[in-house]
């Protein structure tokens, strides 16, 4: 198989998603590849904290700048993906309380609005904060579903023309007189071998974009930042809970959903490592000592599980833990740094700049080919959060309803509002009225944790590129709850079993419970432990998996 | 109140001990916390070989098995099995004797993984279909599997020997059931079941004949100390709350029993999933006798039984210890 595109982009993070979105809407016609599924490295491994900038403003103007900048946008064109909740940078009598005048005065600099408020107002607004604190500040912090977001972009890529591989890995650049103009492939699900060709190639893997660019034998230096964080079964606070300090370990609280994130440590490791991170013991207890400085709460709160990611910051100087190393955007133009062309690599940056890094890179992509196309995604909303959204395209009419609850095309979800239809406005927006609902079939909730109904893993499937839990995961939350997958892990891959055979939905089940299990390993003690133990009661001896 | 024996947990142990004792002339209290493992029964009792003795037990509180052979789980696989439930699918050898199979589909029922079923059953050569619950009059295959959820239940109601159930995802209806009749039974021949509450506190004594419990304290009845000659602990493990951990402990909270538990939190846990977990095998002490260890020493009227010894013991094991304790007090 050989196909010929104006563009392929590496790399199904946020960065590659909104690169191919970019394109796509310039009219390019664009490859996007990813070896595993969509947000597998950091985009789906922060905190999914909507950053306002505050926290790079004393340090790092430029990124503070991007970051408001992008946060305001995202609001806009990605509002189903955001909670706007706002954030607080508290002192406590450890800290200095200069700091806070120098933060404020950064911020407004930067154009971060940030508010002083006293103690009593800061408690008044979020019980959780920890009540010795002498100092708050009020900034337009936020969360944002990584996933939902990078997803969003996908789709409207494809949307507009992009083709999209999944679980396809670059095993090589296709180089001929200095000049990419291709990748050979590799489907990691079977083996088969293929190559696809284009003009320009974009490199957006971040991390591992060290690797792809040292196969056109440029050499970009990465500093692989590990950052390790914890999930609180409930929603303890409500707002973005920092510190207002010098950024250090674990000083970030953020709400999202149902649950809390506390995070990250910060640790350079070898990039030979970064596909087979775990979250250590030692980290462990520092995000729980240091989360407890931030809401006290976190000290008797359930942790459901421990994740880590690696950030793709590019190596400047012997900062031993890259807190010090410009969140900036790199982006690269090989033709000229390096003698090869048709090869640009976008990296560094961070997930609220993504739109940002796109744009540049797509910038760079149409100058190479000579295409006079504006960037118009600041202005378009993404699918989920458009007033007219994808329906139309895929031309999905269902309405099974013997009470009219939904209709194709309109929304009279407010009419006949259910938790469940609420939940999933949340998670696919304006979409939401696609979901097959109101017959017994398609309503039988799948992971209740969750509230997520069969129609909703069918929509996944359907039109969300969905074959795998872990997929099936990251579009619906289905297994994130406080369960951890225990009963609806088994339910789902039945449904997923229509599409992809017994066989292989079996083999996807045992992954998917190892995967939960990693997470949950760290922090195996307490609910979590007997959680665990009752996972092994119903898989092992009920099942007899 | 005063007792010859109270039995900490309500579940599967503890209720076949506290039978067996009551049925020796005992006067018994059985004080449970509410949830059992039984509530993830699969409708089997695990184990080797059962024991007659048991099966006459559970068969006066109203509870049929067959003993012996081999169970089919949700997702199609037979397993050994030592006592089945009268009314589940069951098959003597190691293969399924029948030729052709039919399997309900039940409006909105997500608990039975019907297509991981389906395909182990044609896997082995065998004819599968799905029905709906209207099809099963008519149904030529041999065999007619039911989920045993409540409206399964409702369906062996109705056409009794022609269908078989299958256990499902929990909560396990058969568990319940098991449950209810053991709690009936306790009850009806004089036992006393304190339902949802909880010992909170415990008073030992220590003389010079050794370490005695004198007695224990509940949430509810709160002063009033409830006393005993003999105290079986059979609260089960993690998931029942019989034994506690945190992140640097692991702790049996009534008595303060020493348990096995490695000092180093990583050691309690394996990297994959389907690993043996090493705190399956947490469980606390014992002396020869069978006494608890506290702080090293036995206490010389404590009686640890069941999943509290250590999480994979199968059913008939944590039976025939609740016997054995039994017959001994």
């Amino acid at each position: 198989m050989s196909q010929e595109y104006d563009v392929i982009v590496i790399g199904g993070g946020a960065t590659g998603a909104g690169t191919a979105r970019d394109c796509a809407l310039r009219g390019l016609k664009t490859l996007l590849i990813e070896r595993y599924d969509f947000t597998n490295g950091a985009t789906g491994r922060n905190h999914g904290l909507l950053h306002s900038g505050a926290r790079y403003a004393v340090n790092d103007a430029e990124s503070a700048e991007e970051c408001i900048k992008e946060n305001m946008i995202l609001r806009k064109i990605a509002r189903h993906c955001v909670e706007e909740h706002d954030g607080l940078f508290i002192t406590l009598p450890e800290d200095d309380l200069e700091y806070q005048k120098t933060f404020v005065e950064r911020c407004q600099h930067a154009g971060i609005r940030a508010d002083i408020i006293t103690p009593e107002d800061a408690l008044r607004r979020e019980p959780a904060v920890n009540p010795r604190l002498i100092g708050a500040v009020v900034v337009p912090d936020g969360s944002v579903d990584p996933f939902r977001l990078t997803i969003a972009n996908v789709l409207d890529a494809r949307l507009h023309g992009a083709d999209v591989l999944t679980y396809h890995e670059v095993t090589s650049l296709i180089i001929n007189n200095g000049r990419v103009e291709g990748v050979n492939l590799r489907n990691n699900l079977t083996g088969e071998t293929s190559e696809a060709r284009a003009q320009i190639t974009v490199n957006a893997a971040g991390i591992w974009g060290t690797l792809i660019a040292k196969m056109a034998g440029a050499q970009v230096s990465m500093f692989p930042a590990k950052g390790s964080l914890l999930i609180f079964g409930h929603r303890v606070n409500n707002m973005v809970i920092n510190r207002c300090r010098k950024p250090a370990n674990a000083d970030i609280l953020v709400p999202g959903d149902a649950i809390t994130v506390i995070g990250t440590t910060s640790d350079r490791v070898p990039i030979e490592t970064v596909d087979n991170l775990r979250v250590t013991p030692e980290e462990v207890e520092v995000l729980l000592t240091e989360g407890a400085q931030l809401a006290p709460a976190l000290a008797s709160t359930r942790i459901i599980r421990a994740y880590c990611g690696v950030r793709p910051l590019v190596a400047s100087d012997d900062d031993p833990t890259g807190r010090n190393i410009s969140r900036g955007i790199v982006c690269l133009d090989h033709e000229t740094r390096d003698g090869m062309a048709g090869f640009i690599t976008i990296t560094g940056g961070k997930l609220m700049t993504y739109r940002l890094m796109a744009e540049i890179a797509t910038d760079m992509v149409c100058k190479k080919l000579g295409v006079n196309k504006r960037c118009t995604t600041a202005e378009n909303a993404l699918p989920g959060t458009q007033p007219d959204s994808v329906e139309h395209e895929y031309d999905v009419v269902k309405d099974h309803s013997p009470y009219g609850r939904r209709s194709a095309g309109e929304d009279n979800r407010d009419e006949n509002k259910t938790y469940v239809s609420h939940v999933q406005q949340g998670r696919f927006g304006n979409n939401a009225h696609n979901i097959e609902a109101g017959r017994p079939d398609k309503d039988a909730l799948v992971c209740e944790c969750e509230q997520v109904t069969v129609g909703e893993v069918e929509y996944a499937m359907e039109h969300q590129m969905v074959e795998r839990l872990i997929q099936l995961r990251r579009r619906t939350r289905t297994g994130m709850g406080t369960c951890q997958g225990q009963l609806c892990a088994l339910r789902a891959a039945c449904v997923l079993s229509h599409k992809t055979g017994v066989e292989a939905a079996k083999a996807d089940l045992r992954n998917f419970l190892n995967e939960r299990w990693k997470g949950m390993q760290p922090v195996a003690w307490g609910s979590t432990l007997s959680e665990a133990q009752l996972i092994q009661r119903v898989y092992r001896d009920v099942c007899g998996l | 109140m005063k007792y010859n024996t109270v039995i900490i947990g309500g579940g599967l142990t503890g209720l076949v001990s506290g039978i067996q004792l009551q049925e020796q002339g005992q006067r018994v209290c059985i004080i449970s916390f509410g949830q059992t493992l039984l509530h993830f029964s699969s409708g089997s009792f695990s184990g080797e070989e059962s024991n007659t003795d048991v099966q006459a037990l559970l068969k006066n509180a109203g509870i049929a098995t067959v003993a012996g052979g081999y169970r089919l789980t949700p997702l199609g696989e037979l397993r050994p099995a030592a006592l089945t439930l009268e009314g589940y699918y069951h098959s003597e050898t190691a293969e399924l004797k029948e030729k052709s199979f039919a399997i309900v589909r039940l409006p909105k029922y997500l608990g039975l993984p019907i297509e991981f079923l389906q395909d182990t059953l044609t896997a082995q050569g065998r004819e599968v279909s799905i029905i709906t619950p209207d099809e099963v009059v008519g149904c030529p295959a041999e065999v007619i599997l039911v989920p045993a959820c409540k409206a399964g239940y409702d369906l062996k109601k109705t056409y009794g020997k022609r269908v078989s159930l299958i256990a499902a995802l929990p909560p396990s209806i058969p568990g319940q059931h098991i449950h209810a009749k053991l709690q009936q039974y306790f009850q009806k021949i004089g036992g006393t079941y304190i339902n949802g509450d909880k010992v909170v506190r415990s008073t030992l004594q220590t003389d010079e004949k050794g370490v005695r419990v004198q007695s224990v304290e509940t949430q509810n009845l709160g002063d009033e100390l409830i006393v005993a000659d003999h105290y079986i602990l059979a609260s089960g493990s993690f998931q029942s709350e019989g034994l506690q951990s945190n992140y640097d402990h692991v702790w049996e909270p009534v008595f303060g029993v020493d348990t096995n538990a490695p000092e180093d939190r990583t050691a309690w846990t394996a990297l994959d999933f389907f690993e043996d977990q090493p705190y399956q095998h947490i469980g606390v002490l014992t002396d020869e006798a069978g006494h608890a260890l506290v702080e090293g020493r036995p206490v010389s009227n404590l009686y640890p039984a069941g999943h509290i010894l250590g999480a994979l013991r199968t059913d008939i094991q944590n039976l025939n210890d609740a016997l054995r304790i039994a017959k001994n007090l």
